[in-house]
């Protein structure tokens, strides 16, 4: 038989025996001369703990809380030592531990942050090695976005290229060290420290290692320095070609210098015309594609790597897809490239003999016309000459010369139209020829002539071109007119050289008996 | 030097940590804290844990509710304050450049 007595612990009644109660109060006393005064909350808690415990205790039939309980709970509240919350003063004074030693500057390296990621966390990755707001990074990508969607394209092939940071130790490379005076002095410090050392270890050895060391790291930061530039010009390589590769297949023709020679709205009616069916022209479309747009991808990727010094190795099956890919595209182009090919293996022409009028004059006046104003609109940009013009049923080719001959005929004027074409054999050959829409006037002494000759899609480019001949009978005149400069070529004679058409212009020829001279050239 | 203090500075930093993370997923009376960390072995006696908690609360980076209990007395339901927040975000920088200290010298 035990006497108890009531206590009231952290507003609960219990009933405890009495040697029990001895305990828990020298118990709570020794905890208490722990704590300050400012600090009796904490005796609160700590006793509304200990009655919850108790409380446990003394569900079911007991009823009494005795030495063991007591006990028990002061083994999981442990000993009035455990409770002393040191502070850092206590330890900081300790000259042992006030040796702390300076973190070595981290690398800071790219990757894709994907604890705080829209999409792969590329965005906050690149922002938290530029140490720049990561709203900057979105926003210019979403304006590359709108930039005809390159920014998908350089997005998948970052995303691609960047490691996520997966470890710990990735994520504080993320973010490198943080530059605050506090590192600098570190830093000046710990090379100070250098200095005095190499001064009393009067080594010459250890000096020598490390000028040596000092060099190779001098040598190893040129060649980062050099991988980088190279990178950099790689990436910018690559997103300036896709860029050009994206707009050219758009039909912004005249954004490549001398690709404004071919007008037409988009590469794929350019292809139409050239291959015999639509399915070859697609194959033709995919492929180039493919073809240009692999390596400037290979740019960007390995520039990026080499920009920010990422050393994971490629994703393997990435590498062997896009090489076997590259590989279909050249084999598939060649195929279609020889099956266009063979079209333009015969060469066939189609002779007309323009009726001229007896009663002419001594000098036939030569003028060219646009029939059609729509075509060559963009003839007098700065990338060169326009060769051809793709519209939705036709295209306009601008092959239109002129020979002049010594004319057999010695009274008469004659104009010969020779309309060629290349095709698969000499027959087709012949039939594209033919094809060839091309229309002269003569309107009294002056011989009108288009700049150009129009070919209907359906009928395809095989080389057409048109040579206009004339006859000059002896002591009769050939004066090109103020337009002159817009025809392919005109030919002295058959077998010598041509005259520059812009400097024809304006001049007259005659059949002399030494042959076809010029009067007035320069 | 004693092994003992350094273990108990180790702990004792990697405890306010730990607290303040508990916290910031949800708001928890002491006992819910105190399982926890038992439950992660981080601490052996309860006693540790109220010095603690009423001094993270001195320095503004807790606070707690009243809320009544059915089987006791109200319990104090804590919670990290906006003070409080910032000081995890500081501390998860600082865990994680030991962490990746201890990674980097440990398999040096």
């Amino acid at each position: 038989m035990n006497k108890t007595v009531s206590v009231n612990i952290g507003g609960f009644a219990f009933i405890v025996e009495e040697n029990a109660y001895h305990i828990l109060q020298s118990y709570l006393t020794k905890v208490k001369s722990k704590f300050s005064a400012d600090e009796a909350e904490i005796m609160v808690d700590i006793e509304a703990r200990i009655a919850e415990l108790l409380k446990e205790k003394i569900e079911g039939s007991k009823e009494v809380i005795d030495e063991d309980d007591i006990n028990e709970v002061i083994d999981i509240m442990g000993q009035p030592e455990d409770y002393q919350d040191d502070d850092l003063e206590n330890t900081s004074t300790n000259q042992d531990d006030a040796e702390y030693v300076e973190a070595e500057s981290i690398k800071r390296k790219l990757f894709r942050d994907t604890d705080n990621s829209v999409i792969g966390g590329v965005c906050s990755g690149l922002a938290k090695y530029f140490d720049v707001d990561v709203s900057l990074i979105r926003f210019l990508f979403i304006f590359f976005v709108l930039f005809l969607g390159s920014g998908i394209l350089l997005y998948i092939i970052l995303l691609l290229v960047i490691p996520e940071a997966k470890t710990t130790a990735d994520k504080v490379q993320m973010r490198g060290e943080q530059v605050n005076i506090d590192s600098i002095k570190a830093h000046f410090k710990n090379i100070g420290e250098d200095i005095n050392k190499n001064l009393k270890e009067k080594n010459v050895n250890k000096k020598v290692s490390s000028a040596v060391n000092g060099f190779t790291r001098a040598v190893i930061t040129i060649v980062e320095a050099f991988s980088r530039i190279i990178g950099v010009a790689l990436v910018i390589a690559g997103i300036v070609g896709l860029f050009f590769v994206v707009l050219y297949f758009m039909g912004y023709n005249d954004i490549i210098p001398f690709t404004s020679f071919i007008k037409a709205d988009g590469f794929y009616d350019f292809l139409l015309v050239i291959y015999s069916s639509d399915l070859l022209a697609k194959i033709a479309l995919v492929n180039f594609i493919t073809v240009l747009i692999i390596p400037l991808f290979t740019f960007i990727y390995s520039g990026t790597k080499m920009v920010f010094d990422i050393k994971s190795s490629t994703y393997k099956p990435l590498k062997i897809t896009l090489g076997i890919l590259f590989g279909i595209s050249v084999s598939l182009l060649t195929i279609v490239s020889i099956r266009a090919g063979v079209n333009f293996s015969n060469y066939g022409e189609n002779y007309e003999k323009i009726g001229m009028s007896e009663d002419m004059g001594n000098v036939l006046y030569i003028e060219v016309v646009d029939i059609d104003p729509t075509l060559f609109k963009a003839n007098e940009q700065p990338f060169g000459p326009q060769y051809m013009d793709i519209q939705s049923d036709r295209f306009a080719l601008k092959d239109v010369n002129i020979r002049l001959k010594e004319g057999i005929d010695s009274t008469n004027f004659s104009v010969n139209l020779i309309e060629y074409s290349r095709g698969i054999n000499e027959r087709i050959a012949m039939e594209n020829a033919m094809n060839v829409e091309y229309h002269v006037e003569l309107r009294g002494d002056t011989l009108i002539v288009p700049s150009y000759i129009i070919v209907m899609n359906k009928n395809k480019f095989r080389g057409q071109g048109l040579d206009i001949d004339i006859n000059i009978p002896s002591g009769k005149i050939v004066h090109f007119g103020e337009r002159t400069h817009k025809l392919m070529s005109i030919h002295r004679n058959y077998y010598s050289g041509y005259g520059h058409t812009d400097r024809i212009k304006n001049t007259d020829w005659v059949n002399t008996p030494d042959g076809i001279e010029c009067i007035n050239c320069d | 030097m004693k092994v003992d203090n350094t273990k108990a500075q180790m702990r004792k930093g990697i405890l306010e940590y730990c607290i303040l993370m508990l916290l910031s997923k949800k708001e928890a009376y002491p006992s819910e804290i105190i399982q926890e960390l038992k439950a992660a072995k981080l601490i052996v006696v309860e006693g540790t844990i109220y010095p603690l908690l009423t001094r993270l609360k001195n320095g503004d980076l807790l606070a707690y509710n009243w809320v009544e209990s059915t089987s006791g007395p109200p319990r104090k339901y804590y919670y990290l304050t906006e003070k409080g927040q910032e000081f995890l975000k500081d501390l998860k920088t600082t865990w994680e450049e030991l962490s990746f200290a201890i990674q980097t010298i440990s398999k040096l």
